[in-house]
């Protein structure tokens, strides 16, 4: 799977591809599943690189952490008694060293986590939600900066 | 004779009673059903989002490094090459 900039990740099957891509300042993250569909997590499973098209601005020297959200997908569909599983990387030392914890936002209610493990929502209404994940300061809830602090995604409960 | 004639027809009548009852039952366990089913319904409503923890799998042996771009080249507009190198050590 890659990640480009943060975008709901593609899967790619072959080593070697070409992405057809504008100017502008990118940073890609690619990442491997298990056989159950999710993204292994730990260091070397997973890989980062900036680079520009077109001699756009590099990103600032930043080497605060960020997450890469894997699922849910942009714009995904679930069943009714479908789970839905958030499922994120998390690049950086380790939430506890960073002094960070992991926030995801959905209708309003917030869920903390200093794991870096997938988490399964439940009890969603009919309809449209949208969940955002972000990293905050451990001790002030504060979203911390960085061009990658935060990821929005669109899903829909059917 | 007589008597084995009244053993099928009571056979029969508690074979149609069974039948009966079961169908009952079921009917009964629907009505239950449903009931059950709006009430989960009405607390969906009211009921919070419930955020569970799964377990994260492990596999520290499977690396994943992107070889190209190589990191901070810039490139033209069009198409970027993007190599990934895969490997297993366990």
């Amino acid at each position: 799977m890659l990640s480009l900039n943060g975008a709901s990740p593609k899967p790619y099957s072959m080593p070697n591809f070409l992405m057809d891509l504008n100017k502008g300042t990118y940073r890609a993250v690619a990442f491997l599943l298990n056989e159950e569909g999710l993204s292994l997590k730990e260091y070397g499973n997973f890989s980062a690189r900036d680079f520009t098209v077109g001699e756009s601005r590099p990103f600032p020297e930043d080497d605060a952490p960020y997450v890469i959200l894997h699922l849910p997908a942009e714009q995904q569909a679930y069943a009714p008694e479908e789970a839905v599983i958030v499922d994120f990387l998390y690049l950086g030392g380790g939430p506890e060293s960073d002094g960070v914890k992991v926030k995801i936002e959905i209708d309003g209610q917030e869920y903390y986590t200093q794991e870096i493990a997938p988490v399964q929502l439940s009890k969603l209404s009919k309809g449209p939600h949208s969940l955002k994940i972000s990293l905050v300061g451990a001790a002030n809830d504060q979203e911390i900066g960085g061009v990658f602090a935060s990821e929005t995604r669109n899903i829909i409960i059917e | 004779m007589k008597f084995y004639h009244n053993c099928i027809g009571l056979a029969l009548v508690v074979v149609a009673m069974i039948s009966c009852d079961s169908s009952s039952n079921k009917s009964e366990n629907l009505s239950e059903e449903q009931v059950t089913d709006s009430i989960a319904s009405v607390e969906e409503v009211v009921e919070k989002i419930s955020f569970g923890q799964l377990q994260a799998e492990m596999n520290p042996d499977a690396m994943l490094d992107i070889y190209n771009p190589i990191g901070n080249e810039n490139f033209k507009e069009g198409k970027v090459s993007f190599l990934l190198i895969f490997e297993t050590t366990g």
